[in-house]
């Protein structure tokens, strides 16, 4: 028997044939009016199923061909887990408007968006604000997946136990695009991820890994310095046996803990105020500072050139369809070293319109104020890759 | 089966019957050495496995390393020896006896011949095997076959690939002469990707994992260096500065351990990947 998944008729063939073989130089008759015939076909579907099942079995600890079951418990097994969906973050202000001091009180707060959508902070002690005073909070959206905000004035705000809140507490937000949420990643995304990540075991990226996995990390990346030599990134001189920490997110505590719970790597300073403490008696000072850096972003455009029939499809209509599909691209908040073009017609291939033909995409990256024509976006690790502009051509 | 007997009718005579049931034992065969193997595997290599349990397969210890990220490296430069290699020192009772030895193609060893003055050994060349290799190939030895200079001669896992060996020389084409397995190839010609065999892949997953687990301390690393290294590692001190660990070392070559060159790529493949802040110099005595 092959190893692989055969059919019913195929087997029932391979059967007669045998038999055909071992009784020699007579053969069998294939034809349902023969007994011998008739019970070999009921042999051929029993051995289909098991065949079928030797053959998930023969597959199980192939992450190329396994089933969906098996990929994930085998994962889990050398301890390899499919990586959950992020929520939206916003970042929310309060400011007080009117000339005396206001109080903010503690509890939880809700901005509605639709009647689906939230987001929602917690204001965890009463907070005095003074005139124009302002406090700042990050809130997330109640899914996960891309929730965009644009930036907003003035914001209707409520509190969960619908507490009054005061009127001249104003809240406002900045646009959330470095802050959007990713969904759970796919069974077909995880499976790609253990055949071509090949950085996984590498003690850096488990640790990116690690700090990404908490829900108000967007980003991370490590950058190591393991020469004798100084090496610049971006601009930035990073000394030998000297990290570079990369964080879209908000800096909290935690991520020092994760960041020193196995090598202690000495950050560099870029901003003597971006650094999270973490505490601890053995330390000079008691502490040692994680020195982070935000992620720059690196601004490209594409020009897409497709044919259409008129009287079958509007332009506008196609256009439209692009934007959504391209819109991956202007909310990525996740740095990539590249950006190809294939990326492009593989998400412009999901636009399907009668007589539609994508005909090509090309690059454009900003080179000091100039469009230029590039045949891939490179994106140093200090950066996120986003799309600026898209130009269509109607070829 | 009623049927089946009333349709034989006449000719129903025992070899039929037979044969269904031994083309259907035939094709179940197949089955019963999977599942057998499914229900018996263990992690373990074949001459540590026990009563009832079966080693891993290689494809499979290649799959469950891609789930958890190890894949299998390939050796490159350093797998790429020619035929030149230096004998280290051998000094017995204060005397150097490093001149006669054969190149133990397994064990990746030298083993000295002619250790004492009052012993007298055969020659060299009368000594040689295909596994214990002369590079001294006495004149008139005659030439056996050519070896094409772009041919590989060697199987992933070390064999040698006599078909790749030709009676004639190539024409227009460079060429090695071949005096037989007794000695070693005045070129190797293999590729310089080489192979990782299946038990140093189980160790390179077993030292990864067991990292991934228990952390990148100092602990882990010598266990790793031991577990992969043993005692082809010598001389060892380390200089701890601020920023980094080094690790000095020398190799031991006497040490009989097999696959050296591959074990000792992956020994600094794991420390490259797992200790960031090690940093390893090799010490030559």
């Amino acid at each position: 028997m092959s190893n692989q998944a055969i059919a019913y008729s195929e087997i029932l063939d391979q059967v007669c044939n045998y038999y055909d073989d071992v009784i020699a130089p007579k053969k069998i008759k294939r034809d349902s009016s023969n007994a011998i015939y008739q019970v070999f076909k009921a042999v051929a579907k029993g051995c289909e199923i098991i065949n079928n099942s030797a053959d998930a079995l023969r597959n199980r600890l192939d992450p190329k061909l396994c089933t969906q079951e098996d990929l994930l418990e085998t994962a889990k097994l050398v301890g390899t887990e499919p990586f959950l969906g992020k929520a939206s973050g916003l970042y929310i202000t309060v400011t007080n408007s009117e000339p005396q001091v206001l109080t903010l009180f503690a509890g939880e707060y809700i901005f509605d968006v639709d009647n689906e959508l939230s987001f929602t902070f917690e204001v965890p002690q009463n907070i005095s604000l003074e005139y124009e005073q302002e406090a700042s909070f990050f809130a997330f959206s109640n899914t996960v997946g891309v929730h965009a905000i644009t930036a907003m004035d003035n914001m209707v705000i409520r509190r969960s136990d619908n507490s009054p809140i005061h009127a001249s507490l104003i809240f406002s937000c900045q646009n959330n695009e470095l802050l959007l949420g990713t969904s759970d990643e796919t069974p077909a995304q995880f499976r790609n991820r253990l055949l071509y990540d090949e950085r996984r075991q590498d003690a850096l990226s488990e640790l990116e890994n690690k700090i990404k996995s908490l829900p108000y990390v967007f980003d991370a990346r490590i950058v190591f310095n393991n020469t004798a030599d100084a090496v610049e990134i971006d601009g930035v001189t990073l000394p030998s046996f000297m990290a570079l920490f990369m964080l879209n997110g908000v800096p909290r505590l935690e991520i020092a803990q994760i960041f020193c719970s196995q090598t202690i790597y000495p950050t560099l300073m870029t901003d003597p105020d971006k650094f999270i403490p973490f505490e601890a008696t053995c330390f000079i000072d008691g502490v040692i500072k994680v020195f982070y850096r935000d992620f720059g972003t690196t601004f490209y455009d594409v020009e897409v050139a497709y044919s259409f029939d008129p009287l079958l499809v509007t332009s506008a209509e196609i256009q439209e369809e692009f934007d959504k599909a391209l819109l991956q691209f202007r909310q990525n908040n996740v740095h990539k070293p590249i950006v190809t073009e294939g990326e492009f017609y593989e998400a412009l291939s999901k636009v399907s319109r009668p007589s539609l033909k994508v005909q090509y995409v090309k690059m454009y990256e900003d080179v000091e104020g100039t469009p230029t024509l590039v045949d891939f976006v490179s994106c140093p690790p200090t950066r996120i890759p986003k799309l600026s502009d898209i130009t269509y051509t109607e070829a | 089966m009623k049927r089946v007997f009333r349709f034989l009718d006449g000719t129903l005579n025992g070899f039929y019957l037979k044969n269904i049931h031994h083309c259907l034992h035939e094709f179940s065969q197949s089955f019963v050495s999977l599942f057998a193997y499914h229900a018996s595997f263990v992690f373990k290599m074949g001459e540590d496995v026990l009563e009832g349990e079966t080693s891993i397969e290689e494809k499979d210890i290649k799959n469950l390393g891609a789930f958890a990220g190890v894949f299998p490296p390939y050796i490159t430069s350093e797998s790429n020896k020619g035929s030149i290699l230096f004998t280290p020192s051998f000094i017995v009772n204060g005397r150097e006896y490093s001149e006669r030895a054969l190149r133990d193609r397994i064990y990746e060893v030298f083993r000295f011949y002619r250790t004492n003055q009052g012993v007298y050994t055969d020659d060299i060349v009368t000594l040689s095997s295909p596994q214990l290799q002369a590079s001294f190939v006495p004149s008139g030895t005659p030439i056996l076959g050519y070896i094409p200079d772009d041919v590989s001669m060697f199987t992933t896992d070390g064999q040698i690939i006599h078909e790749n060996i030709l009676d004639e020389p190539p024409v227009g084409q460079a060429w090695y002469p071949y005096y037989g397995d007794n000695f070693l190839f005045l070129a190797e010609t293999f590729l310089i990707e080489a192979y990782i065999a299946k038990d140093t892949f189980m160790e390179l997953f077993f030292s990864y994992q067991r990292i991934r687990y228990n952390g990148a301390s100092f602990k882990e690393f010598v266990f790793l260096t031991d577990l992969i290294m043993g005692d082809y590692i010598k001389d060892v001190y380390v200089e701890t500065l601020p920023n980094r660990v080094i690790f000095f070392y020398s190799f031991n070559e006497l040490v009989p351990l097999q696959n050296k060159v591959r074990r000792t790529f992956i020994w600094k493949y794991i420390i490259e990947t797992k200790f960031k802040q090690v940093v390893l110099e090799e010490v030559m005595n």
